[in-house]
């Protein structure tokens, strides 16, 4: 940041008053902004419900090693709007996705549901 | 005379009518372009004199009037967008036959499209009832997602102590309450029984009543803790006034705006000449906030039939995803953070 970013954010804050948490959104707390990625795994649990759809992934790390992955998505509205429906992605399907990562290194992918590839 | 008027107009200085700051003291209703969703949305501004100098206040947060001069000013507001990232946005406009009209910009600078207040509606009060249809069903309201207001020290530390990832009461389909329900992008329905009205509300199958019936509040109205309140309502001219209380305390935003079960929640419902649906909210928590808090909701009818049905809601994934990230004794340790 340079100084001028810098004395613009504290002004910024003495301007607006503080707020602790930066976390606005419910579903982009848990999520970098500035950090995309993608996964490749076998879906071992679907969760199509409210408040948010859910698809957890086993993946194999660059080590070899297996990881569960969390991926979130929106409310079934907006899953529907995008065409999705509760069989576009089933158990044992093997899929390449796309979103937004984690904070803190967490496993989890905020979905683009536009990056869906059904790989088997 | 004659060849001053001649030479301001050359050189382009304004003769006529030049605005003093008080003229923008007042409520008005903004209209952004780009709203947090990248679609036009309304918010509540509030302009207002302190000892000579202007202040601003948009969707009832603190906002940052950098100019005033003549008929022209400039002020800027923090928000967030579906990222989680807090933007700032600097708008300068001009004020001309009562409407403030300008463009909007990011903080590189960026364009971010036009904006426009027009003064708020509904200034005349105690009027006799003339209603006016609002039954049926309404869509999602395009908001500003203002960041900040501001808190008191209780307020702030309410705020700092919740974690948005594990406290969030919608994470468990827990009623996220009346303001940020009425915030979130779900349809509502209006439904009139013996004269009282029902919301439905799409967001977790919530219902809503408004007594229509001239009642008063319950005695026992302190300790009612209802994720909607208690709403009595009644018309004022055409716009129907409400007033809520006994609400559970509860957050009015996904990032932890908290209010207490003493708060008072003020409504007002009005339709322009479009037919949109305004809606003025206003929220008075002393606990909370330095003054009360002042927003302003648009919605308009569905252009698709819609029907406000079944919200299918389980918090399994919630809990699933907390295990598999070793979080779960975290999430009961904090059983005092629960809303």
């Amino acid at each position: 940041m340079t100084i001028r970013a810098c004395l613009f954010a504290v002004l910024a804050v003495a301007s607006f008053g503080g707020r602790g948490a930066l976390a606005h959104h419910a579903l982009a707390a848990n999520y970098d902004p500035d950090l995309k990625g993608t996964i490749e795994g076998v879906v071992i649990e679907v969760f199509w419900s409210n408040p948010h759809v859910r698809y957890f992934l086993e993946v194999v790390n660059d080590d070899g090693e297996k990881e569960i992955w969390d991926v979130e998505s929106s409310p079934i509205t907006g899953m529907a709007a995008a065409g999705w429906s509760k069989d576009t992605v089933e158990l044992g399907d093997r899929i390449r996705v796309s979103g937004g990562l984690g904070r803190d290194g967490t496993r989890r992918l905020n979905l683009d549901k536009s990056s869906l590839e059904v790989l088997d | 005379m004659r060849f001053f008027v001649i030479a301001a107009c050359l050189i382009g200085l304004p003769m006529a009518s030049v605005a003093q700051p008080s003229e923008f003291v007042g409520e008005w209703l903004l209209w952004v372009e780009h709203g947090n969703r990248t679609r036009p949305a309304y918010g509540s501004l509030v302009f207002e004199q302190h000892g000579g100098a202007l202040v601003a206040f948009v969707e009832g947060g603190p906002a940052d009037v950098r100019a005033v001069d003549g008929d022209r000013i400039e002020f800027a507001f923090d928000w967030s967008n579906l990222q989680d990232q807090v933007l700032i946005s600097t708008l300068e406009g001009r004020l001309a036959d009562g409407v403030i009209e300008g463009r909007m910009r990011a903080e590189d600078g960026t364009d971010r499209g036009a904006w426009r207040a027009t003064r708020a509606r509904d200034a005349e009060r105690n009027l006799p009832p003339d209603p006016v249809e609002l039954t049926g069903v309404w869509g999602p309201p395009a908001i500003i997602s203002k960041h900040s207001f501001a808190l008191t020290a209780a307020g702030l530390e309410a705020e700092e102590a919740y974690d948005a990832t594990i406290d969030d009461p919608m994470l468990r389909c827990v009623s996220d309450g009346l303001i940020r329900m009425s915030h979130g992008p779900w349809h509502v329905e209006v439904i009139e029984v013996r004269g009282h009205l029902y919301i439905l509300h799409e967001d977790l199958q919530e219902i809503r009543r408004v007594y229509m019936d001239g009642r008063s509040f319950p005695d026992d109205i302190a300790d009612a803790e209802r994720a909607m309140g208690y709403s009595i309502g009644h018309w004022d001219g055409s716009t129907l006034a409400i007033e809520t209380r006994g609400l559970k305390a509860n957050l009015w935003d996904a990032g932890g705006m908290p209010f207490t079960s003493a708060a008072v929640v003020n409504e007002r419902w009005s339709l322009d000449d479009s037919g949109q649906l305004h809606i003025e909210i206003t929220l008075d928590d002393p606990a909370n906030f330095e003054r009360p808090v002042r927003m302003h909701l648009v919605r308009e009818r569905p252009t698709e039939s819609f029907e406000v049905g079944p919200y299918s809601c389980d918090p399994h994934g919630f809990y699933r995803g907390l295990e598999f990230e070793g979080r779960l004794e975290e999430y009961w340790g904090r059983s005092g953070n629960r809303l």
